[in-house]
């Protein structure tokens, strides 16, 4: 899934002083008005609840979501696993296959990317491997690594591994050919004009790959931890559903979706960082 | 570009010569018994059963029962996502409700939903209708939304300008305007879908192909298995090849930057 920015914000006044610029700032009142909005949301939610038109199984109000929280917190679900150690163990599954996918990923999308008829001859493979969804071969997984750690991590490794690998070779292929006579004009060697050309010019498209990946990913792990595991975060919501607990289905579902986004801005906080030459780059 | 260069040859030559390498290199892992064939069926495996399941029609039961849950709760989730993402558009008010809520809930990813799909709607098609529809439905409304966000304001001020009424302005000028956003909306939906579809299918059902995986597991006919992801994939492809000759099809024909959004 692409990241979306809270909505398309027209740039700041120019003419205000520095200080306090925040207060006028768009940003600032889109975010007041949504959280106006989700506050008057659960209010009504919770009214509805209490006057006992909402079914509290279907649709457990505000108040019991929050009770429910608190458990995960202290006394844990199920069998007194904490919420803390579900996320721990979701995020270890996600950045072990994620670290793997890009381990193998990354050097073969360079190499395929580097020899345009290597390029050419993997893009049915890559096509097709990309289209097979992640899901389809978790039974294939589960018969070869078992039902373990490894079948899970290998999961999220084989998703990642798609989407890393096809951003790369673009990457690769798709530097500005004016850098490269730029660089060949100034009788640079090659194995130069790789690593000081060819590798920076790429490396913003990588990056995005790995954020696309990453996403990937956090879908991946609910699937994965759907088979055989009591611990995680995917494991948890299916756990909740068995023991008629709706409450903590929800909450985890929140979980989920509050910690792939908490991780995809780290993503994005990083990139800043690493790759400042990417002004204004280019979006997935 | 860099590298290796070559010519004359067209594309798909080396296309198609990778493919076949890459199957050829399959069928020796499995002839040499490198690795167990009970567990990674050789193609020569695989083509045969591919024969004897399309030729008891198992294989297009599956099918029709996979393609016609996918299109017709993507038809659902397509549909309200295009109205909302309008109204959102267009609406002030409407943007206000809804937007918070879609980006509250949008990181959810789809399987997370499954367990909530069971809850409320049992394990029938229900529930697998719900799923594929509400996957499908977050793209295609931040989608659309961004498109209508998007439109030329000339285009609205020379409308009104003519006097178009509210709902033929809607039809004619805001939709067209906002369509090549609503078509990758709806690609990136239909790719989820069938991701939820799977899923659903091989949590209970007695039909489709997440259920002709799930079988080949349990009864152990790994060529079965591997004949039901190949499917999946082939479906995918033919269908994304699809959208995307839908996106540079006379329906978008005055989009001059399409080839932008493309690259």
């Amino acid at each position: 899934m692409p990241s979306t920015d809270a909505g398309a914000v027209p740039a700041a006044l120019p003419t205000r002083p520095p200080r306090m610029r925040w207060l006028t700032h768009p940003t600032t009142w889109t975010a007041l008005a949504g959280a106006g909005t989700l506050a008057a949301i659960l209010a009504v939610w919770e009214l509805l609840s209490r006057l006992g038109w909402l079914n509290e199984f279907f649709f457990p109000p505000p108040s019991l979501l929050f009770a429910a929280t608190i458990e995960l917190i202290h006394s844990g679900f199920p069998d007194g696993i904490t919420l803390t150690t579900h996320v721990l163990m979701t995020l270890q599954r996600i950045v072990l296959g994620f670290l793997i996918a890009a381990a193998l990923a990354v050097p073969a999308g360079i190499v395929i990317g580097y020899f345009e008829i290597l390029s050419k001859m993997t893009s049915g493979i890559i096509t097709f491997g990309r289209s097979i969804a992640a899901i389809s071969v978790l039974p294939l997984f589960i018969a070869w690594f078992g039902i373990g750690e490894a079948a899970k991590v290998a999961l999220i490794a084989l998703g990642a591994f798609w989407v890393i690998v096809t951003y790369t070779i673009a990457g690769v292929r798709f530097v500005d050919p004016l850098l490269l006579r730029v660089a060949r004009s100034l009788d640079t060697p090659g194995p130069v004009i790789f690593a000081r050309v060819i590798l920076p010019a790429a490396l913003p498209r990588i990056f995005t790959g790995l954020k696309v990946a990453l996403s990937v990913a956090f879908m991946i792990i609910v699937a994965a931890e759907m088979i055989a595991t009591v611990t995680g975060l995917g494991a948890m919501i299916t756990e909740a559903r068995t023991s008629f607990r709706t409450d903590i289905t929800m909450v985890g579902m929140l979980a989920i979706g509050l910690l792939g986004w908490l991780v995809s801005r780290l993503l994005d906080g990083l990139e800043q960082v690493l790759l400042p030459w990417r002004k204004g780059g280019l979006r997935a | 570009m860099n590298g290796l260069r070559i010519h004359g040859l067209p594309d798909w030559v080396y296309t198609v010569a990778g493919a076949v390498l890459f199957v050829c290199g399959w069928q020796l892992i499995c002839s040499l018994h490198l690795v167990p064939v009970s567990i990674l069926p050789s193609p020569a495996t695989v083509v045969a059963a591919l024969w004897s399941e399309a030729g008891n029609g198992r294989l297009a039961s599956n099918v029709i029962a996979s393609l016609f849950r996918l299109v017709s709760g993507f038809a659902i989730g397509a549909a309200v996502g295009i109205c909302l993402g309008l109204l959102a558009g267009t609406l002030t008010a409407a943007r206000a409700v809804l937007m918070p809520l879609v980006e509250l809930l949008r990181p959810i990813p789809p399987l997370a939903w499954i367990p909530l799909a069971l809850i409320w709607f049992g394990i029938g098609e229900p529930s697998k209708l719900f799923l594929i529809a509400l996957t499908a439905c977050f793209p295609v409304l931040v989608a659309t939304f961004k498109g209508v966000e998007q439109i030329d304001p000339t285009l609205i001020r020379a409308a009104r300008s003519l006097d178009v009424p509210q709902w033929r302005m809607l039809v004619k000028v805001v939709l067209p305007a906002a369509m090549p956003d609503v078509v990758t909306g709806l690609r990136l939906g239909w790719t989820l879908g069938t991701t939820i579809l799977v899923g659903a299918e091989m949590i209970a059902a007695s039909s489709g192909l997440g259920f002709m995986i799930m079988d080949g597991m349990n009864s152990g006919r790994f060529d079965l298995l591997i004949l039901g992801i190949l499917t999946l994939g082939t479906i995918s492809v033919v269908a994304d090849g699809l959208f995307g000759r839908l996106s540079r099809s006379r329906l978008l024909r005055w989009h001059a930057g399409l080839e932008r959004a493309e690259a």
